[in-house]
């Protein structure tokens, strides 16, 4: 069965589904403190078994300084609630939790740091750094302009849980010495070289398949500390070793996402002409380097001009370590911020100068191709904008509290994807460096290989992702997926082609799946594709001060559309998702370090009845890539959230500054 | 999520439970179990023993009216408080709670009894069984005793239920002439617990003035509590809205009301004020339409 009817039947095989005789169910003893020494640990595997630190892999990985680096069992001193301490093993998960109770930790709490801008001039959470900053870079040039306007002001994303419906988890399989391991995960190639090199581990001697995985946004591109504690745990104890997060442990203990300050300043012309930013983008790293932190508010400050041609930039990106579980990819990674920051700024200077929405956007767009000053390309945005604010009805609708908002995406493209193909007994096996977690790349092989070889999709499998099956890949993350994803099985199908046309003198398909063909390679790929989109939202206050968003409407350029249902399936995704970041979603702490969203439903999750009505449209510029495919997946969730505030800041008369938008914010 | 080791009885009385109520060492009373089983996944709760009360369902599940009240048996599912019609015709108030609370799984599982023992300072039922001013029957080995609502509720999670006794029915008055119930939650999101939750009762006479009044709130103090302020207001009077409203914020201004991670003070006291307001205009509505 394809993945599709599985799981609309019920039958996917998650990895909790999957079933060995007797495994070892692994059970993680989590700090209960944000900061602490640990003077003494007895019983249970702890650092005295495995004291290593995490290797970091995945988007944004970074060159990593041992001290700081996220270890796999704390060591001297705690730094998170829910950091793993030690784990226990046994039969059944019951008796697991049970064994948790046997090991001994004496802690000694010391004061955390929770609020990132305190963190910067508070003393350092660890010993041995000068300060909390893990990351400082200046981005652009200094600048000095005339303006007739100069606006200030202080925006926020706050952080927020990662959520997916399946949570993590994770079955390492003992085969004779070996490692044979399930996962859910957005990169069996991120599991292996974070298992691998976390624990020092010959790669020959694991292998790694990935499991049905329900949902990743992010987290699970990387690899976390119970990662190689199971592996481990599966060679030490010569047993299978499955362990499966509980909801409460990932709303602890798993990365969480956005937790981006944006200071900004904004140069323009009272004729709406914007001239410069300025600006600080504090970004709150969590208790550990290693993920994303370095390189994220970097990150962010890249894409502030957006699709805007704005001549000046100079913008000091920081990141932050604090007293939290260390920040991660997140839908979007940083786009959302980035485009927040903006928006907010150019809604803020219509309002001075009494300009349209739609109106200053156009003024600012580019007629032909810009490079920003902090390093963004773009196409000519002006043409796509023009076409897009007419295609979501914005002067049309009538609505006075339409909130527009217009984004680039900047894909995660980079290295570029493998694929496999082989051909044998009539049937067509196709594996891709880049395995789904729900965005059905099933969908688009089929499509685009059906048309290549002109063959049936009856006949194509997308078989799973299985580092024994294909020698190397990426993953799925950073709206990559279909772009270079794509490109590698096209251009894996036009080997395997020119194969055909060698051995039978020319192409077809019967030749095709008469023979036997198997080719794998890597498309490289380094440029620079973006997409361009718009948001229009419609919403509204209740008297009580809450939120509620009526309709939200999408324009994006998705290039070559390649399975329409696949794309409006994406876009509404991630049109609830930019709701619920809005409306309700947000990880708090108290000044401790305490995690006081210990529950999904505090946690703020969009329910069923808070879902907008959508209108979803999308062009199709072709892209040079060989499918003419571009990005899309996070592009809902980078235009809807600016969109849905501006509607709230229209309808409440009030200047939002941060999601998600409190009651406190509008009464 | 994987609860400690207990001990499991399922007794087919009442007077077998108690019996086990009192003999057993840390027991607790499993009735709907939508909130302690939580609690004992999260291992917040490890009980030595539950005794399970569904299987004295037939003692227990009972929904009975006569002329002067509705009997409703402690085990009483909320989704048949929903499909009941001597709920639904003789106490609003309830049957609105019935509907709204939590979600569909929640409310087939959820019972009456178990609502109002567990006293969550922001569940529903207590501020209902104010308004209604309803009579809790408990009983333990040497019989049973009626408490009224106004005196039950002691604290948070906290009733006048001692260790050994069980709370085994609900005596709701039933009120004729022209008389409203109505009950009002402010959620952010359908299902979640309640910011503030409101159950008012009001009688009128033929001219349309207000002869008696109940209003119970949650969401600003750690139990379920009566606002006699505002009641005092509405009694003689024909109070309009913007009356109301403004002798309700007036009361919940005094009311010391702390900051939590969800809501600020001001936040909670504005989203009870307006709870309130939303019972108050569904029970005028009621009371004006009866003769």
């Amino acid at each position: 069965m394809e993945r599709l009817e599985r799981f609309v039947a019920g039958e996917g095989n998650y990895v909790d589904d999957i079933y060995v005789e007797k495994p070892l169910y692994m059970a993680v003893l989590r700090s209960p403190y944000g900061r602490a020494k640990i003077n003494s640990i007895k019983g249970g595997m702890n650092f005295h078994d495995i004291d290593k630190v995490l290797m970091s892999v995945g988007e944004g990985a970074s060159e990593g300084r041992k001290a700081i680096m996220h270890p796999v069992f704390a060591k001297s001193t705690v730094n998170y609630v829910g950091q793993p301490v030690a784990a226990v093993f046994a039969e059944d998960p019951y008796e697991a939790e049970d064994m948790l109770e046997t090991v001994e930790v004496d802690y000694e709490p010391l004061d955390a740091v929770v609020d990132p801008e305190a963190a910067i001039k508070a003393k350092p959470i660890h010993e041995g750094m000068k300060s909390n900053v893990l990351s400082d870079r200046y981005i652009g040039k200094k600048f000095n302009i005339d303006a007739d306007i100069v606006l200030e002001d202080r925006l926020e994303n706050h952080r927020i849980a990662t959520n997916a419906i399946e949570p993590r988890g994770i079955l390492v399989n003992y085969v004779s010495g070996n490692l044979v391991i399930y996962a859910s995960t957005q990169s069996v190639f991120s599991m292996k070289n974070g298992i691998c090199g976390t624990l020092g581990l010959d790669g020959d001697k694991v292998r790694v398949i990935q499991a049905d995985t329900g949902g990743g946004f992010g987290l699970k591109g990387g690899v976390q500390p119970e990662y190689p504690i199971a592996a481990y745990a599966a060679l030490h104890y010569k047993r299978s070793v499955k362990w499966i997060e509980t909801r409460s442990e990932h709303l602890m203990a798993a990365n969480q996402g956005r937790g981006a300050i944006g200071k900004m300043k904004l140069y323009a012309n009272k004729d709406g002409r914007m001239l410069g930013i300025e600006g600080e983008i504090v970004v709150d790293a969590g208790a550990y380097a290693g993920g994303m932190a370095e390189f994220g508010p970097g990150f962010i400050a890249m894409q502030l001009t957006g699709q805007y041609g704005i001549e000046n930039g100079y913008v000091h990106a920081i990141s932050v370590l604090t007293n939290k579980v260390p920040y991660g990819p997140y839908r979007g990674a940083g786009r959302p911020e980035a485009a927040f920051f903006m928006e907010r700024m150019v809604d803020m200077l219509a309002d001075k100068i009494g300009m349209d929405d739609a109106r200053i956007r156009l003024l600012n767009s580019t007629r032909t191709q810009f490079k920003s000053p902090l390093g963004l390309e773009i196409d000519a945005s002006k043409p796509f904008m023009e076409k897009a604010i007419k295609k979501l009805g914005y002067s049309k609708s009538g609505n006075k509290n339409a909130g527009l908002s217009l984004f680039v995406l900047v894909p995660g493209a980079a290295p570029g994807e493998s694929a496999r193909i082989a051909v044998q007994d009539g049937a067509v096996h196709v594996w891709l460096g880049s395995n789904p977690h729900g965005q059905g790349h099933e969908f688009f092989v089929k499509n685009l290989l059906s048309k290549e070889f002109g063959i049936p999709k009856s006949k194509i499998t997308l078989e799973v992702t299985d580092t024994e099956k294909i020698k190397s890949g990426i993953g799925t993350w950073g709206s990559r997926s279909a772009m270079v994803g794509g490109a590698a099985a096209v251009t894996v199908a036009r080997a395997i082609k020119e194969e055909v046309a060698k051995r039978n003198g020319r192409y077809s398909p019967k030749a095709l799946l008469a023979g036997d063909y198997d080719h794998f390679e890597f498309y490289k790929y380094n440029g620079s594709i973006n997409a361009f989109g718009a948001n229009l939202a419609f919403a509204h206050v209740e008297s009580i001060g809450r939120v509620r968003v009526d309709e939200v409407r999408a324009f994006y350029d998705v290039g070559n559309a390649l399975d329409m249902g696949m794309v409006k399936g994406q876009i509404s995704g991630g049109i609830v998702q930019g709701v619920g970041q809005v409306a309700g979603e947000e990880v708090i702490y108290d000044s401790n370090g305490q995690l006081l969203t210990s529950s999904i439903s505090a946690a703020g999750l969009v329910r069923a009845a808070a879902i907008p009505k959508m209108r979803i449209a999308v062009d199709q510029n072709p892209s040079s890539l060989p499918h003419k495919a571009r990005g899309l997946g996070e592009a809902p969730t980078i235009g809807t959230p600016a969109a849905v505030v501006r509607s709230i800041e229209k309808a409440s008369g009030r200047r939002i500054r941060e999601t998600p938008i409190t009651e406190d914010a509008l009464l | 999520m994987f609860p400690k080791k207990f001990d499991y009885y399922s007794p087919k009385t009442i007077s077998e439970a108690i019996g086990l109520i009192d003999e057993l060492k840390d027991a607790k009373v499993l009735a709907g179990g939508q909130s302690l089983l939580p609690m004992m996944k999260l291992r917040l709760a490890t009980p030595a023993a539950l005794i399970d009360l569904s299987n004295i369902n037939g003692e227990l599940g009972s929904i009975v009216q006569d002329k002067s009240s509705v009997e409703i048996g402690a085990m009483a599912r909320i989704a048949e408080l929903a499909k009941s019609k001597a709920v639904q015709k003789s106490l609003p108030a309830l049957y609105d709670a019935s509907l709204v609370i939590a979600d569909t799984q929640v409310r087939n599982m959820g019972t009456i009894g178990g609502n109002l023992a567990n006293a969550d300072p922001n569940n529903d039922m207590p501020v209902v069984a104010l308004a209604l001013n309803a009579k809790m029957e408990v009983r333990n080995k040497n019989g049973k005793r009626l408490e009224s609502a106004d005196g039950f509720f002691v604290g948070p999670y906290t009733t006048k239920i001692a260790e050994n006794e069980l709370l085994t029915k609900i005596i709701f008055p039933v009120e004729h002439g022209r008389f409203g119930s109505a009950y009002s939650r402010i959620e952010r999101r359908i299902g979640d617990y309640a910011l503030a939750a409101a159950a008012t009762s009001i009688k009128l006479e033929s001219s349309g003035k207000v002869t008696d009044a109940r209003i119970a709130v949650a969401g600003i103090s750690m139990n379920a509590i009566r606002l006699e302020a505002v009641e005092k207001a509405l009694i003689g009077a024909k109070p309009d809205q913007k009356t109301t409203n403004e002798i309700t914020l007036k009361t919940v201004k005094d009311i010391d009301v702390e900051d939590s991670y969800y809501a600020t003070a001001s936040t909670k006291r504005m989203a009870v004020a307006y709870a309130v307001q939303k019972s108050l205009d569904k029970v005028y509505e009621r009371a004006k339409a009866k003769k």
